[in-house]
């Protein structure tokens, strides 16, 4: 049903130029921000990393959408490659219901560590509420990619 | 030369079993730490954070030496399935060089924070996580002509993310107790 997008001008690009390599590195690239950032917060609220003020947690909250949006547009041109496949490997289906939930669960920590005049004590007991969730559910993303990007292998056990 | 290495019970360990998904999610926690981290650290040396300054981060520095640790191991683990191909590709022995210069240039930033530097010694700290998203950048390009697999290999299996969990914790609580102590 998706196939006819692998022949579009656009997946001919990332498939045979340089499209490719510009895109994987740029996915690695917002994984790594998405993940270490919620980790850091997660640390954060857990006592860790204590030279870090409370309040500025949220300042870090805006990177993690700008990589979000990176990672849908840079995912979307790599998917475009084997749009089928990709779709047919269960595992990336898997992956896309968990950045939805990531993506809630973020929304709520946002939601909780934004309001305005919050104390320390009141953003960490808000706060750790949310990040658990938002560290576990990125991590899972980050595990479901990683078992997504080798594709190839699931012709080979079919083969078999 | 290194052929011997290829045929060890670790070696077909990782590449039969469920070593390979086991160290490859381990490397891309790694790679998340170090690079989130040290974008972290970039970000507040130039000024981006109102509130965040590099020497209230300084304390996200020994997590870049844990993550250092992890991908050291892991990595390894990963290289021993094909370590000749490996060694050869001139991606991979860019990446081994870009690694050393992000060691030294991460040991050089700690050295300026604490000193309780500002200014340009700090922004010139930006070296450091430059060089590991080029770590970064030089390993993505070394996965994707060796990775073509002839071999069929056990792909996600519950025991290596269950373990990899187990890790990542002990990891944490380790870290919990030396934050503690210090």
């Amino acid at each position: 049903m998706f196939d006819w997008l692998e022949f579009t001008a656009v997946a001919l690009w990332v498939k045979e130029s340089w499209g490719w390599p510009l895109a994987l590195t740029l996915h690695a690239f917002g994984s790594a921000i998405i993940v270490g950032f919620s980790f850091i917060m997660f640390l954060r609220l857990f006592g860790m990393l204590g030279t870090i003020p409370l309040a500025s947690l949220k300042d870090l909250l805006p990177f993690i959408w700008v990589c979000v949006v990176i990672q849908v547009l840079s995912g979307t041109l790599l998917w475009l490659t084997k749009p089928g496949r990709y779709l047919e490997a269960g595992i990336f289906e898997l992956k896309l219901a968990l950045v939805i939930t990531g993506i809630v669960v973020t929304l709520h920590l946002q939601r909780a560590l934004s309001e305005t005049g919050l104390s320390a004590a009141m953003i960490s007991a808000r706060g750790i509420r949310f990040v658990v969730a938002t560290a576990l559910v990125w991590s899972a993303v980050l595990i479901a990619g990683r078992l997504t990007a080798y594709l190839g292998i699931y012709d080979a056990l079919i083969a078999r | 030369m290194l052929h011997w290495l290829e045929f060890t019970p670790l070696a077909i360990w990782v590449k039969e079993s469920w070593g390979w998904p086991f160290a490859l999610t381990l490397h891309a926690f790694g790679t998340a730490t170090i690079v989130g981290f040290s974008i972290i650290l970039c970000l507040s040396a130039l000024g981006v954070f109102r509130t965040l300054g590099p020497i209230a981060l300084r304390s996200v520095i020994p997590w870049i030496w844990f993550g250092v640790i992890l991908q050291t191991i892991s990595g390894f683990l990963l290289m021993t399935t094909k370590p000749a191909r490996y060694l050869t590709d001139s991606s991979f022995q860019l990446k081994l060089v870009l690694i050393i210069i992000a060691i030294g240039a991460t040991l050089h930033f700690k050295k300026t924070l604490n000193q309780g530097a500002a200014g340009w010694p700090i922004r010139l700290g930006v070296a450091s996580p430059l060089a590991w998203i080029a770590v970064l950048i030089a390993g993505e390009l070394t996965l994707g002509p060796i990775i073509e697999y002839p071999f069929p290999r056990p792909f996600y299996r519950l025991e290596a993310v269950a373990l990899d969990m187990v890790v990542m914790g002990i990891v944490f609580a380790l870290m919990h107790n030396l934050n503690k102590k210090t």
